[in-house]
């Protein structure tokens, strides 16, 4: 028994880190070259364009830009709907489109992005003719907002029933129920949209199709186009030019740290 | 004392479930009614009807008439229906994240009862004293209603209800999950609501129904089995059924 208990603890241990090292090989790589180069270039890493192919290492500051403001229009875009559609399947659970929300929004969750990106293409770029930073932010709001209404949903239905009827039992009007659901539910809400908005800031797929890879435009307006940095990264990479490497290995980090300032927040709310 | 709720031929079915069968109820104003009967006799559904509240469960569907003060509740508003019918939950279910003061100023601000802050602390301090928590929480007002105690969160229940000046107060099982002490300053403040407001308290407990209630009514499998004047049921009830149930005795 003893010696069978020694061989499982010692597989699993194993297992754990035969999954674990890609992990730890990326972040370590990362964190060697990333840190490198934002030692070396500083805070004006984060301002100046990325740079032409075999010159210096440049910065991200075009392409954060684009990722700043299309992750902001898109989560102004989809935090409300996802938010409201997470409600409306809570509070009308037997109506005919919530029904079919419920049924949905799994299979949204699990659809795969670069199909929102051709879907914005066909729906926005086409028929406008241009690329956008508007169509890219768009796509973006699909992706995010089943995750936040999954989450919305499932912070509604986490709350005890009795606090919902508690609440109607005080004359209270639907909008005013909400509010005290709301307030009950707050912690659970802010994580779910902190999930959504972590899920589309690294997002790559659907940028593709919807906005620009010429990164060194600055954002000019939202009818047109701007790089976005996971994007930045996926073509940098890709490319023969150390140069670009060395950008995209900076990039990689920053978008990591940007991931990980929002994962260190949704626990800190998760906790509460 | 005049008929405040009046109740004739109610049938309640909970999707296939018939569950209240012909119920026929009167409600005597400035009483204290108290409800018994076996676990899933329908006294919950009973009182959920009184105050709508079971049209939020979608698989209700009712029939029959339901008189206050007169009028059918049916074609009542149903927000001011609520107001003047207040509900107390078996298990205490205050907005856990709201302050002491919120959970009643809450509903009072919403239906408009009062504006000025001067008029809602009154209001906040009176309901308070009459659900007897006052001198427990008087220094701390701010505190979360999560962290009270359950009983203490069940007499602020009571507040929040008391504080929309209703005439009933339904009250579901409201010291099953409570202390004994605790559940003492319940029954102690609601022989003194009477004076202000009628009560129906469902309880299991014969002996609370014989030291609060005016009035017993028993529910048995949906039907109304008996009711009559509380001293009338305990000492010579007409239906074994209810000998068994509401005195507890083996038949
Ligand atoms: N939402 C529902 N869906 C289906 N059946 C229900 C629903 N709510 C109640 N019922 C059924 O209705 C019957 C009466 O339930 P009710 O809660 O009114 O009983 P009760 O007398 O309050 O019992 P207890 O003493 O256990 O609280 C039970 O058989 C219950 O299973
Ligand atoms: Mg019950």
């Amino acid at each position: 028994m003893r010696a069978k208990d020694l061989m499982l603890l010692l597989a699993s241990g194993f297992g754990t880190a035969l999954a674990l090292a890609p992990l730890i090989l990326i972040l370590w790589e990362e964190f060697t070259i990333g840190l490198q180069v934002l030692m070396e270039k500083g805070l004006s890493f984060l301002t100046e364009a990325p740079p032409l192919p075999g010159g210096g290492i440049g910065g991200i500051g075009t392409v954060l830009q684009g990722t700043l403001v299309m992750v902001g229009v898109g989560s102004l875009i989809g935090i409300p709907i996802g938010f409201f559609s997470g409600f409306y399947m809570y509070e009308f659970p037997t109506d005919r489109l919530a029904k079919l929300g419920r049924s949905l929004i799994d299979m949204m969750v699990e659809f795969p992005t670069i199909i929102v990106g051709v879907v914005v293409y066909l729906l926005l770029v086409v028929p406008t003719g241009r690329l956008s930073t508007l169509a890219g932010a768009f796509s973006l709001a699909i992706i995010e907002i089943p995750y936040v209404a999954t989450g919305v949903l499932s912070a509604f239905e986490s709350l005890p029933k009795d606090i919902r009827e508690g609440a109607y039992a005080l004359g209270l009007k639907r909008w005013e129920v909400m509010k005290v659901l709301v307030g009950a539910a707050k912690s659970g809400i802010l994580t779910s949209i902190l999930i959504g908005v972590s899920k589309i800031v690294g997002e790559t797929a659907p940028l593709l199709f919807t906005t620009t890879t010429s990164f060194n435009l600055p954002f000019r307006s939202l009818l047109k186009p701007v790089g976005a940095i996971p994007v930045l990264i996926y073509i940098y990479a890709a490319s023969p030019y150390e140069n670009w490497h060395l950008n995209a290995w900076g990039a990689s980090l920053v978008l990591t740290l940007m991931i990980l300032a929002l994962y260190i927040s949704t626990r800190a709310f998760a906790r509460r | 004392m005049g008929v405040v709720l009046k109740v004739r031929g109610l049938n309640v079915w909970m999707g296939k479930k018939w569950v209240l069968k012909d119920v026929d109820l009167d409600v005597y104003r400035n009483s204290v009614l108290a409800i018994m009967g076996p676990s899933g006799s329908g006294k919950s559904t009973l009182l959920r009807v009184l105050d709508r509240i079971i049209e939020l469960d979608p698989e209700a569907r009712v029939s029959g008439t339901v008189e206050f003060d007169g009028r059918s509740i049916f074609s009542m508003d149903v927000h001011k229906l609520r107001k003047k019918i207040g509900m107390v939950f078996q298990k205490p279910n205050p907005f856990p994240h709201m302050s002491i003061y919120d959970n009643i100023a809450y509903g009072v601000r919403m239906n408009g009862m009062a504006k000025d802050k001067r008029s809602i602390d009154d209001v906040v301090e009176s309901s308070l004293k009459k659900a007897y928590l006052w001198e427990e929480v008087k220094g701390e007002l701010k505190k979360k209603a999560g962290k009270l105690s359950g009983g203490q969160q069940q007499r602020l229940c009571i507040a929040r209800a008391l504080a929309l000046n209703p005439s009933i107060l339904l009250m579901d099982e409201p010291t099953s999950m409570i202390d004994v002490v605790a559940a003492r300053k319940i029954e102690e403040l609601v022989v003194n609501l009477k004076e202000e407001l009628t009560v129906i308290i469902v309880t299991h407990n014969p002996l609370q129904a014989a030291r609060i209630s005016d009035y017993v009514a028993f529910l048995y499998d949906g039907r109304m089995v008996e009711e009559g004047p509380t001293k009338d049921i305990f000492t010579n009830p007409k239906n074994s059924l209810t000998e068994k149930y509401v005195l507890g005795k083996v038949v």
